[in-house]
């Protein structure tokens, strides 16, 4: 049975947010903010996240689906985008459904479909072949191989913040709670509860254990009130003020140190799809305690001898409203008829 | 039967390891990596009659050790340690403390990391998903 069309203009976009961790919502709250400043659609989020904290602080809207069955989740979902009557649908990287939830629904739908994705383990690659056609718009960041017959474009990494909202050095090093000059060493998680607790023992720990004259602040959605812990959401624009961050390869975590220049440490952690040791090939990467604990101190002891300037970085998340926005039209034309629309804040500089 | 102690660096919790002894002060059950071996003095302090058997204890009784020896450092030796390490908020947490030997002294650089510590690196297919629950949607 197909979904009935949209019937106003005001029918919000539907991005499909599902996965482990915050990824997932983190890149939908990333491009529709974006797409809110181009003066896009409402938007609502359909996420089983237990993690909604990027979607509460955005303030976008997000519907909450628990169901763990393909039939079951494929169900729901029907139900929700009839009631939405989306005017377009984004689906975050998995492209026929986190579970094939979205295989049956994707082709009955009226509305565009737009693909957002990245690299995937190649078990998962044909999977997302295979649903390509379905799409309207592929948006591929990381290294994507393009897709034949489909309209796509590459981007840079998505970011939940552009360079310029970014703290600077001092504020940051403020909200942090540091008023000396020893470095500081942020670990960031949203990994499972055991393997959390683990990973922020081992670095005070170490940090012990080394005499290494640093700072410890752990930053984690499930973070408490302890003296570590950094409840600053988003943690990236405290980058400037931090001087090595410690983490898995997740997307977010591997392209925000890349982009803000602080020095990162990557744990790369195993997941069904995504494949971190992948994404953190060339980079510090730490397969033991000993090795951590190495390549912590020379990151440490580092620390004075690198220049810190302010980071200069283009958001993918950018690029990426401004693709689905033309998509839709949501962007007023060109004043000089030369068919490109540009949004409102960027006017046309052709004469 | 599952150790009572709490776990939980961030939040506490009840820890998931298999109960493997108990304490033999307050009976509470304990896994492997939560039991402190008592040394014989320290068995004198909990009032345990020392026996052949090694007795342990849980962490909330250990501590009730820890006053005692705290006394018995010197004031040479707490100077020298606090000269040679900056002071954070931590050095005095017993967390991050260990009964070497079935006595209390800091960690030392040099011994082996736990298996706990390793397996932040664990790098095989996730038994839970991100989200702690199951694998359905790791991604």
């Amino acid at each position: 049975m197909g979904l009935i069309p949209p019937s106003t203009v005001d029918a919000p976009i539907v991005y499909y947010a599902f996965g482990g961790g915050m990824g997932h919502v983190t890149r939908a709250a990333a491009i529709l903010r974006q797409l809110r400043r181009l003066g896009g659609a409402p938007a609502v989020v359909l996420t089983n996240t237990t993690f909604p904290q990027p979607l509460q602080h955005e303030k976008i809207p997000y519907r909450h689906i628990t169901a763990q069955a393909t039939d079951e989740l494929t169900q729901q979902l029907r139900q929700h985008l009839t009631d939405l009557t989306p005017r377009a649908v984004i689906v975050d990287v998995f492209a026929d459904g986190i579970i094939g939830d979205l295989s049956s629904i994707l082709p009955t739908l009226p509305c565009p479909k737009v693909l957002i994705t990245r690299h995937v383990r190649a078990s998962h690659q044909q999977n997302r072949a295979r649903a390509a056609a379905c799409y309207d718009l592929i948006i591929m960041t990381e290294d994507v191989t393009p897709f034949a017959q489909v309209r796509s474009c590459s981007c840079e990494p998505i970011l939940i913040r552009s360079a310029g909202e970014l703290f600077t050095r001092e504020a940051a090093r403020e909200v942090l709670g540091v008023d000396d000059d020893a470095p500081i060493v942020l670990a960031v998680s949203t990994g499972s509860v055991a393997w959390e607790d683990d990973f922020f023992r081992l670095l005070q720990k170490i940090r012990q254990r080394k005499h290494l004259r640093a700072h410890l602040r752990v930053a984690s959605p499930r973070a408490s009130a302890t003296e570590y812990a950094v409840t600053h959401y988003p943690i990236v624009e405290l980058f400037p003020g931090v001087d090595v961050v410690v983490g898995a390869g997740g997307y977010n975590l591997f392209h925000e140190v890349l982009a803000s220049g602080v020095q990162g440490i990557f744990l790369p952690q195993h997941r069904r799809i995504d494949d971190q040791t992948w994404r953190t090939q060339g980079a510090r990467v730490a397969q033991s305690p000993e090795e951590l604990a190495m390549l912590l101190e020379q990151a440490v002891h580092a620390t004075p001898t690198i220049p810190r300037e302010l980071p200069c970085y283009a958001n993918g998340a950018e690029t990426a409203a401004r693709e689905i926005a033309n998509l839709l039209n949501l962007l007023p034309q060109c004043s000089c008829h030369c068919a490109h629309s540009v949004p409102i804040a960027a006017p046309c500089s052709r004469p | 039967m599952r150790c009572e102690e709490k776990t939980g660096f961030l939040m506490l919790r009840r820890c998931e390891g298999p109960a493997e002894t108990q304490c033999s002060v307050c009976g509470k059950q304990l896994c492997s990596e939560h039991t402190f071996a008592l040394s014989p003095d320290q068995m004198t302090m909990l009032s345990i009659q020392p026996t052949t058997t090694r007795a342990v204890v849980c962490l909330a009784c250990f501590r009730k050790t820890q006053p005692q020896q705290a006394r018995q450092a010197t004031q040479a030796s707490q100077a020298a340690d606090q000269r040679r390490r900056p002071m954070f908020a931590d050095d005095n947490d017993p967390y991050y403390r260990y009964p070497y030997y079935g006595s209390y002294h800091p960690y030392l650089w040099g011994s082996d990391f736990s298996d706990r510590d390793r397996r932040v690196f664990d790098r095989q297919e996730a038994r839970t998903g991100d989200h702690g629950t199951d694998s359905t949607f790791d991604s």
